[in-house]
């Protein structure tokens, strides 16, 4: 039998079989599930520095695509007829110009992306510690496990889980230098912190077997959610907790 | 017109290949469709459904069409570029049907065993969730044996190279170092040149992950009772996670240089910049999966410093690529028709999919979009309006030299806008979602005050899904349908 034939029949029978298997599966194969609570998750636009930066983005695309869209009804009906031999060899000659201005324009955005976080201020530089040698005043111990954190804002073993968005149990202190001392007890989980308009300030991955720390000076005062950053299962869309910053 | 025997062997097989991917993605699409209504509320309250679905539109979507159209497209276009036959035939069906019944295990994984561990299936998750210890095995096994596929590539392509006659440094782009370069006769085609730089950046990326995989396969059978540290697993996974993303790009790089050389009429402008990139990809590309590892503060930081950097420099050879072909598409004598007008479509997005990319890529701007919707859309713009266009584009290519012509180019055109339209769409509710911190992989629509950007979405997906399944249909009817025999005819008889 040629190739093609067997392939003919492999697709018939896998995309008879496939189609079945999907039906069962839409139809019994998922139990309903409704972990442990069922927080809603709620963020809040609100005009910050970071609204100008995502408008700036989007913009930014746009104009991108709108320049493609001119330039692709521009060239083809340009392409049907040959150019001069005189524009191929400004053209050819052009090459080494657009390599040297591509490396320049990366050397350039490198330097930029490294900066961001001067210009972005204190709030963003603080993610960037891989260890807890830096100096902070507090230490709070966060755990993370399938589906919910608990925390441990004294450092003294009392873990509590601040489900409640209108009246968390964490209460912290703002312009506290304070150290996340983060593990979990199953799979990977994420530590994502939201400000109180809706901004995800910054996140963290907690790892299986290591101690994840994570530095934050909160600024302002206001109901900070904290979510969890990365897909651990089934209850995964509820792993959420407050913080509230006085 | 005297057709080698190789190249009909080569055509056959390509095509095989393609259809079968097209079909994956037909399913695939519909799937991830599900995975966003399920978030609706429509199907109730109903999170497993969501996130099983998400994991095997994810891999079908990504791993399995790309495996079967980026591949099965390479074995022609080598063929016809190299004008040398393939190493061996048999070699590469048999990469077919280790791919066919990996894909066939995965999907009885979810379907059956509910398996929803997400496409990357973060080590140790598999221990973890809300399916079945068979079903965590099985889905293994099958990535297993996709990832034997996906080393036998690599190899088949180096060999076939070796075979045509040229040297493996040259094939890499290193040619381009050579004093006499522009005098020299026998260069390696361009287009040849990133099928032998993904050949070799797959079998070094993928090896590390296999360990892993087995490793996990035993733990899950109960060989092995020791976890493996979570951060190195996380490190196997993306030193083969992202590389495996250029096992369909740099592909199509070379379907684009193949495509533009025969529409064009001539030879691409720039040879010897374009290979200068390649040699760079070479060196780099298996060395910057880290960048995805960027939140992990547990990871030394130089590795991430070094990762930025990295990805900095690989996108030099997209860069230079889209001048060579644009400069060539504009100085010739461009012949438009279905397959150009995909592949023209493509050039223009990947620009835009680059630009999101710089932002993930850049450490300081990746904390605030990491896992979010933001990351989902930049990938669905590259795999939509960038990859699967050209991927299309190709396969109409072949469909054209495969049927002498013979197929429905005009509905063919008309998808085209579909994709754009559909596409360009929904991943523009992710952008915003993901840009006011809205997560992936959640089954709760976030932000919530946003949710309203969900159910807006759909109608656009439905229209994607709508164009690529008559994408899949003009494919299907081209391979399958009544003038099939006439080229095998005209072959024999020539
Ligand atoms: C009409 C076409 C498509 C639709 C409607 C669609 C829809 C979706 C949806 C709803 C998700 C889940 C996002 C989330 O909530 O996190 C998703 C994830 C994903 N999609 Fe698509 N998609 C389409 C095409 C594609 C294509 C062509 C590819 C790849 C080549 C692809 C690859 C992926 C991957 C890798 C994921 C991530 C899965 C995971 O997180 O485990 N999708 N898609
Ligand atoms: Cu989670
Ligand atoms: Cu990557």
């Amino acid at each position: 039998m040629s190739f093609l034939k067997q392939v003919k029949m492999f697709l018939i029978a896998f995309g008879g079989v496939g189609v079945i298997l999907l039906l069962r599966f839409l139809f019994t194969g998922s139990t309903k599930i409704s972990p442990g609570s069922q927080n809603a998750i709620a963020a809040n636009l609100d005009e910050s520095t970071f609204t100008i930066v995502r408008l700036f983005l989007i913009g930014l695309e746009f104009l991108w695509l709108s320049f493609w869209a001119i330039f692709y009804i521009r060239l083809s009906m340009k392409a049907t007829q040959p150019a001069s031999e005189d524009t191929k060899k400004k053209i050819e000659a052009f090459e080494p110009k657009y390599f040297q201005l591509v490396a320049a324009l990366l050397v350039l955005l490198l330097i930029l992306s490294f900066a961001i976080p001067y210009i972005g201020g204190d709030e963003v530089e603080q993610f960037h510690n891989h260890t807890n040698d830096q100096p902070f005043d507090k230490q709070v111990n966060i755990l993370a496990h399938q589906f919910y954190f608990e925390f441990d804002v004294n450092n003294n073993g009392t873990y509590v889980q601040s489900f409640s968005k209108d009246n968390p149990e964490v209460v912290l202190k703002t312009n506290v230098m304070y150290l996340f001392s983060m593990k979990t007890t199953d799979t990977t989980h994420g530590f994502g912190l939201y400000s109180p308009d809706g901004v995800l300030l910054g996140q963290n991955q907690i790892v299986p077997g290591y101690d994840n720390y994570y530095y934050f000076q909160f600024e302002k005062p206001g109901i900070y959610k904290v979510l969890c950053m990365e897909y651990c299962g089934a209850g995964h869309q509820v792993m959420v907790s407050y913080i509230q910053v006085v | 017109m005297s057709e080698k025997k190789h190249i009909e062997e080569a055509k056959d097989i390509s095509l095989g290949y393609f259809i079968t991917g097209g079909l994956v993605l037909a399913i695939a699409v519909l799937l991830g469709l599900l995975t966003r209504i399920s978030q609706t509320g429509m199907l109730g309250n109903v999170p497993k459904l969501y996130y099983s679905l998400m994991t095997l539109h994810g891999m079908a979507a990504f791993v399995g069409w790309g495996c079967f159209t980026s591949i099965g497209l390479t074995w022609y276009v080598l063929v016809k570029t190299l004008d040398s036959p393939l190493h061996s035939p048999k070699l590469v069906k048999f990469i077919y049907w280790l791919f066919a019944t990996g894909f066939v295990l995965l999907v009885v994984s979810v379907l059956f065993g509910n398996f929803g561990g997400s496409w990357v299936f973060l080590y140790p998750i598999a221990f973890y969730g809300y399916w079945d210890t068979w079903a965590a095995t099985v889905w293994t096994l099958g990535v297993i044996l996709a990832g034997v596929g996906i080393i036998l590539y690599g190899l088949e392509i180096l060999l076939t190279i070796r075979k045509a006659g040229y040297g493996f440094w040259a094939a890499l782009g290193f040619e381009s170092f050579k004093k006499d370069f522009d005098e020299m006769e026998n260069r390696v085609p361009l287009p040849a040149v990133p099928f032998a730089v993904i050949g070799l950046g797959m079998i070094v990326a993928t090896i590390p992950f296999a360990i892993l995989l087995i490793y996990q396969f035993l733990e899950l059978i109960g060989l092995i009772n020791t976890r493996m540290d979570a951060l190195l697993a996380k490190n196997m996974l993306w030193w083969f996670g992202h590389p495996v993303v250029y096992l369909i790009l740099f592909p199509v790089v070379g379907f684009f240089y193949y495509v533009t050389e025969v529409y064009a009429g001539m030879k691409l402008i720039g040879e010897r910049y374009a290979k200068l990139a390649w040699a760079l990809a070479t060196i780099v590309q298996n060395f910057i999966g880290a960048h995805h590892v960027y939140n992990d503060m547990a990871q030394a930081p130089w590795i991430h410093v070094w990762s930025q950097l990295g990805t900095y420099a690989i996108i030099i050879p997209s860069l230079i690529s889209i001048f060579s072909i644009t400069a060539t598409i504009f100085i010739s004598d461009f012949h438009w028709g279905v397959a150009s007008q995909y592949m023209f479509t493509s050039l223009a997005f990947w620009l835009l999919a680059g630009m999101s990319g710089w932002v993930n890529a850049t450490i300081s701007l990746n904390i605030h979009i990491h896992n979010t919707l933001w990351v989902v859309a930049h990938f669905h713009v590259m795999a939509l309006l960038a990859l699967s266009t050209m991927i299309f584009g190709m396969g109409y290519h072949l469909i054209t030299d495969y049927t002498e012509g013979d197929f429905n180019k005009n509905l063919a055109s008309k998808a085209l806008w579909t994709y754009v339209i559909g596409a360009l769409g929904f991943t523009h509710f992710w952008f915003i979602q993901g840009l006011w911190g809205g997560i992936r992989r959640s089954y709760a629509s976030t932000p919530e005050n946003l949710t309203l950007l969900t159910y807006l979405s759909i109608p656009f997906m439905i229209i994607a899904v709508i164009g690529i399944w008559i994408n899949v249909y003009v494919a299907f009817s081209a391979a399958f349908g009544k003038s099939k025999a006439a080229p095998a005819a005209t072959a024999s008889a020539s």
